[in-house]
């Protein structure tokens, strides 16, 4: 029995979760320096704010929860395991991002979340969590915007079985997500955050305590 | 030349003293020391009249970034706290989490039920100010704000504050959770008339 059982832990190779548009999960391309987790890639794309297309992610959330706002610059959409995300700024004074899951939502809105904050010399004071969404599962999930440093290539959000990798893109903050760590009481979230520079080198690995607030 | 190095001795020492108070480790002790997490008491109704008396507890008392615990003592407990920082323990809700206790609201967004929420039970609520402006969560709808009441809200993507009673001039008087600087307090605003503004009510008022 001993034997059945090492030999089939010697064996196992464990893949990465699929995204929730249904793609398979890609592995980093680089090794990250402390994570021993499988980790999961997810689908950055940017787009410019005059080239937006009629149906784009990008679209429906300028159409919906900011309609009447006016992107500027760069658009981020990330596409991850259990996360669709839009980011981008209004000006330089605003940063805005919808948020979306597989689990149910109010009204079948095309967005389960949204966030918006204000800049401050190019920065957010707060990471805006927004706690709006969930997993087919009914599990909370939590959305904030990260503001890596300026070698970081790569957040990771340590998550229960598996490490998500957020490439840094668009010159805009990594709007992540944790399924394990975000709780409705005190309407709050706790990330485990790493950021590795392009080579997978390890810069910091830090807790982000977010609140819902403002 | 030794005058100069003194100068910058001491300016040094003064620069970190001044400093210090804004460190990242800031916290205080409002929460930890008097708030709860007591369940809410499901309540079958909700009246204006009842949701402004809870409402002006709240008043005098001081704002938290994220926060929604207070007490009834008319004084900030905890002035100065840093702006736009969650966690920091201090007294007060801010804008929306005061909206959401006031309000009666239930953690679960789907829930448009009646929560009576404790002063001292520390909750902000899951909705941002732009989540009340656009009408989330099952027991908020936008609403016009020509047709505005006592209770219902105004609303930008930053700021809800609750129209406590309407001005003959047409401003309103609003009750809401300003900021660090100013508290929890009434206040005539002009926010029917601000386009970045928007109307919200919560459903299901008994009158």
């Amino acid at each position: 029995m001993v034997v059945a059982i090492l030999g089939g832990c010697a064996g196992a190779e464990a893949e990465s979760p699929a995204l929730i548009d249904g793609s398979a999960g890609r592995e980093a391309p680089v090794e990250l320096e402390g994570v021993d987790a499988v980790t999961v890639l997810t689908a950055a794309r940017v787009t410019d704010a005059d080239a937006i297309e009629a149906g784009s992610p990008a679209e429906t959330c300028l159409r919906g929860p900011f309609a009447g706002s006016n992107a500027s610059g760069a658009i981020v959409t990330r596409v991850g395991v259990n996360t669709e995300s839009v980011t981008f700024r209004e000006s330089d004074r605003s940063l805005l991002g919808c948020d979306n899951s597989l689990g149910s939502r109010e009204g079948n809105r095309r967005w389960c979340g949204s966030a918006y904050g204000m800049l401050y010399g190019g920065r957010l004071r707060d990471p805006r969590l927004s706690i709006s969404c969930v997993t087919p599962e009914e599990t909370l999930i939590g959305s904030a915007w990260v503001q890596p440093s300026s070698r970081a290539h790569y957040v990771v959000v340590h998550e229960p079985g598996f490490a998500e990798v957020y490439p840094v893109t668009g010159d805009l903050p990594v709007r992540v997500a944790t399924a394990g760590g975000a709780k409705r009481e005190g309407s709050r979230a706790s990330f485990e955050l790493s950021e590795h520079d392009a080579a997978g080198k390890l810069l910091r690995r830090y807790r982000l305590d977010a609140f819902v607030a403002g | 030349m030794t005058g100069v190095r003194t100068f910058l001795a001491w300016f040094v020492v003064a620069f970190c003293l001044a400093t210090a108070g804004t460190a990242g480790a800031y916290h205080t002790q409002f929460v930890s020391q008097n708030c709860n997490w007591a369940s809410p008491t499901p309540t079958s109704y909700i009246t204006r009249d009842g949701s402004m008396t809870v409402a002006l507890r709240a008043r005098y008392e001081g704002y938290q970034w994220g926060g929604g615990c207070w007490n009834d003592n008319n004084n900030d407990d905890s002035p100065g706290d840093p702006p736009a920082t969650g966690g920091t323990g201090g007294e007060g809700g801010d804008c929306s989490g005061f909206t959401f206790k006031v309000w009666r609201e239930s953690l679960n967004e789907n829930d448009a039920g009646f929560y009576q929420w404790g002063m001292l039970r520390f909750e902000h609520g899951p909705y941002l100010a732009q989540n009340f402006k656009g009408g989330a969560g099952a027991p908020n709808v936008i609403a016009p704000k020509s047709g505005l009441y006592q209770m219902d809200a105004l609303a930008s993507m930053g700021h809800v504050g609750m129209i406590y009673a309407r001005n003959a001039d047409g401003t309103d008087l609003i009750i809401e959770a300003k900021g660090e600087a100013y508290g929890t307090n009434i206040w005539t605003r002009t926010y029917r008339g601000d386009s970045s503004y928007g109307g919200v009510r919560r459903t299901g008022w008994s009158s």
